[in-house]
């Protein structure tokens, strides 16, 4: 589905103002919307996530912790503001940024705020810290997208604590042609 | 005493969390795990995992759990007993932090509150351009910025610093507001933009209504480019009608085959008179009076003239647009719908979305940090499109 022209969201934070980059497919209906934590060509993932998805994509400029909270909850109380469904929320990670989604699903989870449908995990580095020392029960269902090999641990132990993963190779159009060898 | 105050002893034990007290303080004055899990929008299971965690943190039972009821153990009793009250001066401190910004929030809303009024009690025009004058001057001016009074090839203008690179069109539907009342916001987008800006006071409705502002604007703008040598080293920028004005003026220059300027920044821009793209309110709201405006200043003409509608214009040709906007302002499907336009017709456009409601938030500047954000980057993109154009006549000569 096409997408809006680019637009940027600045947001205030701690560290001085925050940069974010926001696909919109060009949809007359409420879309779900996708907060991606990602350092890794943001404009160009986030337009590619957004239209193989159809979904309204939100995304931090820095995998950072404190970047990704500060934008998956100014978008859980204002994703109707963007014509978004604040229910159908998902969260997201790319890169270096993957960990850093997962381990804000788990702690949404334990807050039990905000609610997040799903996490998209593309291309994760590495997982060791979280799937060692914490319960992955009651984790929302994942798609980790990526070669096997650096995804298998933590998608075998999602499924070991009964979450539903999917981990497949690579969306159609959401590669880098460099990493995809 | 001592041995409860050896449990409390460690509100930041290792580990122990303020989900984990607010979870036990449910529980403990609920009484009834299903309905506290209810108040903290938890999962039960979550909140028995929390209680548990904080259980074995804490190292002592805090809850007896039956099958018919829950009840506090003596080292529960105690610690709710110590942890309330940390509990509710967190909250305290929280609350105030927010406030911050809650603060401004309502600072704007006090400065606005004459604007506001008149959106429930329609006062005359004359009374209304009085009340809007008086709200502009409660924002302050840049200081160090110098202000001149210039005749701009006939249309009588404020010069606000030196060496004018910016033109601003000043906001109000087209029948308030003055080169005066906005000396503090163009002033402050001239001084970020480290530049001068030229504030036309172009002729207002419904005593001249169109083409009067247009032609001002459009004999304002000749005068400028004169001055600077160069329409290259000019960038437009307007707010909200300014925008629209700002549009027109683009519009016009490119039907009469004049030299573009580099750039345009429009801030919240209110493009349609028609005034059905506005996003629905629940209270009287000043917009709402844009059949008026749109009935002063059209004076018969017709709306459908991209001249006075720019977004049913041809964009095409037009130079690097900046659009700002507020998430939640009611324009904001204007300023989408103008970068959709402009972006389709080829146009380098950028939508930069605020968080807030307030329509031209950039006029709280002084104190609210979106709005000096917003100039801050208003101000990179002039120095941008001013430098690329340099640096193309640079090369081209």
């Amino acid at each position: 589905m096409p997408l809006r022209a680019p637009t940027t969201l600045r947001l205030r934070s701690p560290d001085g103002p925050l940069r974010i980059h926001l696909a919109q497919p060009l949809s007359r209906s409420t879309l779900s919307v996708l907060v991606l934590i990602t350092d890794a060509d943001p404009p160009q993932i986030c337009r590619a996530l957004a239209d193989e998805l159809t979904i309204l994509t939100i995304a931090t400029e820095r995998a950072t912790l404190r970047d990704g909270t500060r934008l998956l909850e100014w978008t859980a109380d204002h994703a109707t503001e963007l014509g978004a469904d604040p229910d159908q929320l998902l969260l997201g990670g790319a890169h270096a940024g993957a960990w850093l989604a997962a381990y804000l699903a788990l702690r949404a989870r334990d807050d039990g705020w905000p609610v997040i449908r799903h996490q998209l995990l593309v291309h994760p580095r590495r997982f060791p810290a979280i799937a060692m020392s914490t319960s992955l029960t009651g984790a929302p269902p994942a798609t980790i997208i990526g070669p096997p090999t650096a995804s298998h641990s933590y998608a075998h132990q999602l499924r070991l604590a009964g979450v539903a993963v999917t981990v497949t190779a690579w969306l159609s159009r959401t590669s880098h042609a460099d990493e995809r060898t | 005493m001592s041995e409860s105050g050896n449990v409390i002893g460690f509100p930041t034990h290792e580990g122990v969390e303020v989900r984990h007290l607010r979870a036990f303080v449910a529980v403990a004055e609920e009484l009834n795990f299903s309905r506290a899990a209810e108040r903290l929008y938890l999962s039960q299971p979550a909140l028995s995992r929390q209680i548990r965690t904080l259980e074995r943190l804490v190292g002592c039972d805090l809850l007896h759990r039956t099958t018919h009821r829950v009840e506090l153990t003596p080292a529960g009793d105690a610690l709710l007993d110590r942890t309330r009250p940390v509990l509710v001066s967190l909250d305290e401190a929280i609350a105030t932090a927010q406030s911050v910004g809650g603060e401004l929030a309502a600072r704007i809303m006090t400065i606005w509150a004459p604007m506001t009024a008149l959106a429930e009690t329609p006062m005359s025009l004359e009374t209304t351009r009085e009340v809007f004058e008086h709200v502009l001057a409660q924002t302050p001016i840049p200081p160090d910025i110098s202000v001149r009074a210039v005749n701009a090839g006939g249309c009588s203008a404020l010069s606000l610093g030196d060496d004018p690179a910016i033109l601003y069109l000043h906001g109000g539907g087209y029948v308030l507001g003055s080169a005066y009342g906005y000396r503090p916001l163009a002033g402050a987008l001239a001084t970020a933009a480290k530049s001068g800006a030229l504030v036309p006071d172009y002729r207002l409705a419904p005593e001249h209504p169109f083409p009067a502002a247009l032609d001002d604007a459009c004999a304002a703008y000749r005068w400028l480019v004169d001055r600077r040598g160069d329409s290259r080293g000019v960038v437009l920028a307007g707010d909200s009608s300014g925008a629209a004005l700002s549009l027109a003026l683009l519009l016009r220059l490119k039907a009469d085959h004049e030299p573009m300027p580099a750039g345009a920044v429009l801030l919240c821009p209110s493009l349609d008179l028609s005034g059905s793209m506005l996003t629905p309110s629940e209270r009287p709201h000043l917009m709402d009076n844009i059949a008026r405006v749109a009935a002063a200043y059209l004076a018969g003409h017709p709306i459908d003239d991209p001249l006075v509608s720019p977004l049913r214009g041809d964009l095409s040709g037009l130079p690097p647009l900046l659009v700002q906007c507020a998430v939640a302002d009611r324009a904001r499907p204007e300023a989408d719908a103008l970068t959709e336009r402009a972006h389709e017709q080829g146009v380098d456009a950028r939508l930069e979305l605020y968080p807030g409601v307030v329509h031209v938030f950039q006029l709280f500047w002084s104190f609210l940090p979106e709005a000096a954000d917003a100039l801050a980057q208003a101000a990179r993109f002039i120095d941008e499109v001013l430098a690329e154009d340099s640096a193309t006549a640079d090369s081209a000569g």
